[in-house]
């Protein structure tokens, strides 16, 4: 079993609603994450899955109707001031004033944590705003914006990085080089907890995912284990396309057509294929593995949650007991976490 | 403290502080150019023209007075039957008067307290939008939410705005009182009407700066609240015009009874040190109605106390709203 010092983030049954003009809209619905130290997690849903809206009650921005929260095992936001030092976050797009050059910014918030200044120049050079920094916010590209942002967050060199949704609007590089540094930050030994609604750049950059719909976690785990065995196939191109289906459905495979060629189901033997169809005297002109990527899991997950189908996939790890007190020694979810 | 001083700078570096001191100066310096023109002496010939204006109404008086104060009682007597009260319209005192034609000019020793006091509303006026916009720019383009990311701790995060706030407000407001009095008597030095300047005038101006000085600070605190409050400084302008024109104006001329709990009277208290306002008594009597106006005084106390409970009580509002908001 997991225990709660292997994760940087817990949470245990968060709720949150929102008074709107059509009545109460529930944004997250006992919303059971875990977030393990080390490495890059993908927090994934479509837009107003209730992502940003977890990612602010970690945060302390928005109170949470139920349900309880711990970063490295400290009770948050209660304790947010004893841990929010090796918590850097980006919430949404990069909020500074657009008259304060990005020095200034930067200045004043290693001011606000006592951070030194020399920090400044160090994560503006890291981040390649040092020949920017003292242009106005305001003037910069998105581009330029986000890195700002993430300079920010290494001010306080964190064990934690909260990025929610860090490649909007960004151009093809500018996406690449935030998957660089969020794979460069991990590789140092943090946790990066990055919330997106694209996929394809997730599951270059994540070890393990979670997935919600709804305002519910679908899906958590290893990019592996969510991905399993769902939808493993061999695509098949023979001449008689039919025949060939009977052919191997009769021998117990599952057999749908895919275009001109067939998808065989449940990652089958390529070489029993070839045997099967061979005796028939069909002759295969092509095999090829097809795996399915963490965006078909994902639309199929979340297609299945807009319809209120149950949960699938890897189930969450076991929640960690929950704490007598939230000092106690025999809490295990108090435990110190990163590096 | 360390939060403090890191809002100061923040406050200090907007430009909008620069806006507003140099929208303050020149404010000032119209307010200076009013005082130029009515330190200045007349010139011998407005003074000749002004005499013979006098001589023809006092001319005009002699031959046609008497007519004309019974034509303004016959006017007076008509209108109040119509008013159906009793109507004063200053027949007695119709009789030309040479100041009406050549008025004195004004001297530093007399004019200096009430120039100072009409223009503190501007000077607070402007040190309260530099409160608000500092917070409701914050609340505006998301970066309360980024410093709160940074300092989780929201009363605290709060409460180093506000005070940054009114301690930005002091300087702002002592500077542009410092150029409006250092003005004024320039002015009137150049014009050689200083007047008596005694050490009794100097005291009472400078207590009269002190207040106006102190109240600048309160109002740089009490806008940054209201900043946060409501978000934007469009908003909150408006709520504070809308409520000046509403309440202050028409509200406070309709209904008398409230002219002790208006906005306006009190600043004049706190500033003025004292201020007096008219309440009507009217009763019916067999002659009709009979109005009297009474004059009642309004301490500085109680113009204090109005002002910091007022204070207290938008902190308090902002604190427990801004303590439980959900913040985008």
């Amino acid at each position: 079993m997991a225990t709660a010092d292997e994760y940087a983030v817990v949470t245990n049954d968060l709720r949150k609603t929102y008074r709107t003009a059509r009545g109460r809209q529930v944004a997250v619905d006992s919303l059971s994450l875990r977030v393990p130290v080390g490495g890059v997690h993908g927090f994934l849903g479509p837009n107003g899955s209730g992502k940003t809206t977890t990612i602010r009650m970690l945060l302390g921005l928005v109170r949470p109707d139920a349900g309880r929260m711990r970063i490295f095992g400290h009770r948050v936001p209660d304790a947010l001031p004893e841990v929010v030092g090796r918590v850097g976050a980006i919430v949404e797009s990069p909020k500074f004033l657009p008259t304060f050059s990005g020095r200034r910014s930067l200045t004043l918030l290693a001011d606000a944590i006592g951070a030194p200044r020399a920090r400044v120049d160090e994560v503006l050079t890291a981040t390649a705003l040092r020949e920017r920094g003292d242009d106005a916010f305001g003037a910069y590209s998105l581009g330029m914006k986000q890195r700002l942002a993430i300079a920010a967050t290494l001010l306080k060199e964190p064990d934690l990085l909260i990025f929610d949704e860090p490649t909007n609007g960004l151009d093809p590089a500018g996406i690449h080089e935030i998957r660089t540094t969020m794979r460069r930050l991990a590789d140092e030994g943090r946790t990066v907890l990055v919330s997106s609604h694209i996929l394809a750049e997730v599951e270059q950059v994540a070890d393990t995912v979670s997935i919600v719909g709804r305002g519910r976690l679908l899906a958590t785990g290893t990019v592996a284990d969510v991905i399993g065995d769902r939808r493993a196939a061999v695509r098949v191109g023979v001449r008689d396309a039919g025949r060939a289906a009977q052919v191997l459905a009769a021998a117990g495979l599952t057999v749908r057509p895919d275009g001109e060629r067939l998808l065989v189901e449940g990652e089958p033997d390529a070489g029993r294929i070839t045997w099967l169809l061979g005796q028939q005297g069909l002759w295969v002109h092509e095999l090829t593995p097809v795996r399915a990527g963490l965006e078909d899991v994902f639309l199929e997950l979340t297609q299945g949650a807009a319809l209120g189908a149950p949960p699938t996939g890897s189930p969450p790890p076991p929640a960690p007991a929950p704490p007598a007190a939230p000092s106690s020694a025999a809490d295990p979810s108090t435990g110190g976490g990163a590096r | 403290m360390r939060l403090v001083a890191v809002e100061l700078r923040r406050v200090v570096a907007r430009r909008l502080i620069t806006f507003v001191t140099i929208g303050g100066l020149l404010a000032v310096g119209l307010v200076l150019v009013a005082a130029w023109q009515s330190a200045r002496p007349l010139t011998d010939a407005q003074i000749a023209e002004a005499e013979r204006q006098y001589a023809w109404a006092l001319e005009d008086w002699e031959e046609n007075g008497e007519q004309m104060v019974a034509d303004c009682l016959d006017a007076q007597a008509g209108e109040s039957e119509l008013a159906g009260e009793p109507l004063d319209f200053g027949c007695a005192e119709m009789e030309p008067q040479r100041e009406w034609y050549v008025p004195p000019s004004s001297e530093l020793s007399t004019a200096l307290g009430p120039l100072l006091s009409s223009t503190a509303t501007l000077l607070v006026f402007l040190v309260f939008v530099v409160g608000v916009t500092a917070t409701a720019a914050e609340m505006t383009t998301g970066s309360m939410s980024t410093w709160l990311t940074f300092v989780p701790q929201r009363l605290r995060v709060l409460f180093s705005k506000v005070a940054a706030s009114g301690v930005v407000g002091v300087p702002i407001t002592a500077v542009l009182a410092a150029v409006l009095v250092g003005g004024a008597y320039g002015v009137h030095a150049a014009q050689g009407a200083l007047g008596t300047m005694t050490g009794a005038v100097w005291a009472d101006v400078g207590w009269t700066g002190l207040r106006v000085v102190v109240l600048g600070g309160v109002a740089a605190a009490v806008g940054s609240a209201l900043g946060v409050l409501l978000k934007n400084t469009g908003v909150a302008l408006g709520l504070v015009i809308g409520y000046l024109l509403v309440v202050e104006a028409i509200l406070g001329n309709l209904v008398q009874p409230i002219q002790p709990f208006l906005l306006q009277t009190n600043l004049r208290a706190w500033v003025e040190g004292g201020t007096t306002y008219w309440v009507s008594e009217c009763t019916v009597t067999d002659q009709g109605t009979q109005c009297t106006g009474t004059e009642v005084a309004l301490g500085l106390a109680q113009g204090a106390a109005y002002l910091g409970v007022g204070a207290v009580l938008v902190l308090g509002l902002t604190a427990l709203v801004f303590r439980r908001r959900d913040l985008a």
